[in-house]
């Protein structure tokens, strides 16, 4: 619902911004010089470098594509605000409509009815490139609302590039708690639980293997591709196909995977709570985002066998297993720690402690249950709860992290929070112990440094962390403790001048609900 | 053997469900519907989005949301191939949007015995068009289904006549497969009428 009522402020927003006399802000941009179409990540608008950029403001607001974070990320690439710029002229006005991929795209039906015709579709992207036939109409808002293919619709703004500059070098900053991911702004979620603090010092979980079981994970995101785990030439494994290639087809583990190691201060996407470990990609959930528990019983016991340390688990269902207890069992006596989210029902949440979901409800020694909370430090409308059920709270709404094909989105649910408690628990364990593995002392150890250090919030205590080993009634994940007062400087800092760089892919963010 | 004494079991639980007879029309606006597939039990799904049983045929999965009767007599029984009839709805999860059958009857099919497709019956209201052309879906309870007619030409004048009105039709419901969707089905319209 949230995402149709952006689209309709998308698009009305845009109406208005043709209907009315439209002040431009202008910058000229330092990049190379290049024949390319490129996207950026960054800025929802650009599209085209010819030779300028321009960002459309509407009565000196950056107008709904270009919310305030975009528009300092917009200042910090131009060298100068140039008013001799010309205007934009005499070109058809165009829409980019992001569709779903699973729901398909927008019909030539759809497109008819709305007065818009197609110009490209740009598969790669998943989005479409129309103009109007002649106006827009509500006649477009009503048809581009009813169909469920379309995700976002957006004005498709004219950008260009001078032809005779480079690329302007961005040096990383000495300051690692403010990454050089460009959509770090948008990760509030890393910032509630202090990881930027102790990214000034311990970033590196490079010996801790987490596997993602979940959807599979696309192993070739430019994002998450130097953090995956491989042995012999597998990333995981695909329960669901049966085979050794787990990649994503939905985008669900992808976007967990994100959370817990993208690669951090790479100058692309997004940063985890990890910048460096090793993501093991299983595969049982199909493109319809459900499973059986048989194949999630062998995906936890492939990814036991193979070396986890930890398990990063965004599913649920209600019904109990006696095979899925046993596997999680397996993994405790291996001390192998299970993160487990909660689960989800819209707008009431749920009680687990009384109406459980499994895995989340099982008591099991190695499993810290997660919900969600939102940037407020409140329970998400969504999450399940449970005193006794229930371990944690994480961030898990308006969580953006990457997906697959090189693209970027924004989703909520306690899936979203597990991660980021998976991701955690490599951090601590990388720096608890200098040789990682899988023994039932390591684990209880950083279990106990999660669940014992969590942050209490007062207005969440009537919702979970009551039961042992650790009592944080409504604690909240929180890394702090790992703060150390004076970083080692003895500890080299692997950072490298990066580019700050447009890449060729368009987010799949909704940008009104990153403000 | 014991698979179709299940049956009689099943039957026996929804004895009043059971005199209602298949197709019936709904009184209220509803998707009726009987569907024949693969019973898939102790369904997992991202966020929990999920009852935790499905019925999978001719490229749809749908859920279903079973009464505590019917959970119990299915519980530890390998029911395959099932016949399910009820009420179809969807469900706008927070991950994961999916198609929820609340269950009224649910009994064991012959696996080796042909399978029709799944029949709807939908009360609901035909969307209006723009001009004088097909009406491309129904409202349903507030939920917007996609239908398409077929070539009666007797159907589809009768189908533009009654455009923007409530109706009762009947058809067959298929995987949505325009852009490779498969979350919602689209119904193939055989019969209409006024209500």
């Amino acid at each position: 619902m949230l995402g149709r009522i952006t689209i309709g402020c998308l698009i009305l927003g845009m109406q208005l911004h043709w209907c009315d006399t439209v002040r431009a802000e202008k910058f000229r941009i330092a990049t190379k010089p290049s024949q390319e179409k490129r996207l950026s990540p960054e800025l929802d608008v650009l599209r085209h470098c010819n030779g300028r950029l321009m960002g459309f403001c509407k009565r000196g607001k950056p107008i709904i594509d270009v919310p305030k974070e975009q528009t300092n990320t917009l200042r910090s690439m131009a060298l100068a605000v140039d008013e001799s710029v010309p205007q934009v002229v005499d070109r058809p006005m165009r829409l980019l409509i992001t569709y779903d991929q699973l729901a398909g795209k927008p019909t030539t039906a759809t497109l008819q009815t709305a007065g818009l015709k197609a110009v490209e579709d740009y598969q790669h992207g998943s989005f479409l490139i129309v103009e109007p036939v002649e106006t827009v109409s509500a006649q477009t808002v009503e048809t581009l609302l009813n169909d469920e293919a379309v995700v976002h619709a957006a004005p498709d703004y004219v950008m260009s590039v001078p032809s005779n500059q480079t690329f302007r070098m961005v040096e990383a900053t000495a300051d690692t708690e403010t990454p050089t991911d460009p959509l770090w702004s948008y990760l509030w979620g890393m910032k509630n639980i202090n990881a930027n603090k102790v990214w000034r010092t311990h970033r590196d979980a490079s010996k801790v293997i987490v596997a993602v079981i979940d959807t599979g994970v696309d192993y070739t995101h430019p994002d998450l591709k130097n953090n995956i785990w491989t042995k012999n030439g597998s990333h995981g494994y695909d329960f669901f196909d049966d085979d050794n290639q787990p990649m994503d087809e939905q985008g669900h583990g992808t976007h967990c995977a994100g959370t817990i190691a993208a690669e951090g201060n790479n100058g692309a996407g997004v940063v985890g709570v990890c910048w460096k470990a090793q993501i093991m990609a299983m595969r049982f959930l199909g493109p319809d985002g459900s499973g059986s528990t048989a194949d999630a019983v062998k995906c936890i016991d492939w990814a036991v066998a193979n070396g986890a340390h930890v398990l990063s688990n965004s599913w649920a269902g209600p019904e109990n297993s006696v095979e899925l207890a046993a596997a999680i069992t397996r993994a405790e006596q291996k001390g192998v720690l299970f993160v487990a989210a909660a689960g989800n029902t819209v707008n009431t949440g749920n009680n687990n402690d009384t109406n459980p979901y499994y895995p989340a409800a099982f008591a099991n020694a190695n499993m810290i249950t997660v919900g969600a909370i939102d940037v407020n430090n409140a329970a998400g409308t969504f999450t399940h709860y449970g005193k006794i059920s229930v371990d944690i709270g994480a961030p898990g709404v308006g969580i953006v992290s990457s997906m697959p094909n090189n693209r970027y989105a924004q989703l909520d649910g306690t899936s979203m929070a597990a991660p980021h408690v998976a991701g955690a628990a490599a951090l601590v364990w990388a720096k608890a112990f200098a040789t990682p593995a899988q023994t039932p002392a390591q684990m209880t150890r950083v279990r106990d440094l999660i669940l014992q250090n969590a942050r209490p919030v007062p207005a969440l205590q009537n919702l979970w962390g009551y039961s042992s080993p650790a009592r944080v009634p409504g604690g909240v994940l929180d890394l702090a403790f790992m703060v150390e007062a004076t970083p080692d400087p003895t500890t080299p800092t692997p950072q490298p001048p990066v580019t700050r760089r447009f890449i060729e892919r368009r987010a799949v963010i909704d940008p009104t609900r990153l403000r | 053997m014991t698979c179709f004494t299940t049956l009689g079991m099943i039957l026996l639980g929804c004895a009043s469900c059971a005199a209602e007879p298949a197709g019936a029309k709904p009184t209220d606006e509803a998707v009726h519907v009987v569907c024949h597939g693969r019973l898939l039990q102790g369904v997992v799904a991202i966020g929990g989005d999920t009852t935790g049983t499905t019925v999978s045929f001719d490229g749809m999965t749908w859920d279903l949301k079973l009464n505590d009767q019917l959970r119990q007599q299915l519980a530890g029984n390998e029911l395959r191939q099932v016949t399910v009839t009820g009420q179809l709805r969807r469900v706008q999860a927070v991950e994961r949007p999916y198609c929820v059958v609340d269950v009224e009857k649910l009994i064991e099919r012959d696996p080796k015995a042909p399978k029709p497709k799944a029949e709807v019956t939908v009360t609901g209201t035909l969307a209006l068009p723009a001009s004088n052309t097909l009406p491309k879906s129904i409202s349903v309870a507030g939920e917007s289904w996609p239908i398409v007619w077929g070539t009666d030409s007797k159907l589809q004048a009768q189908a533009v006549a009654l455009a923007g009105k409530t109706v009762v039709v009947h058809g067959t419901a298929e995987a949505n497969t325009e852009g490779g969707s498969k979350k919602f089905p689209i119904f193939h319209i055989e019969q209409l009428q006024a209500k």
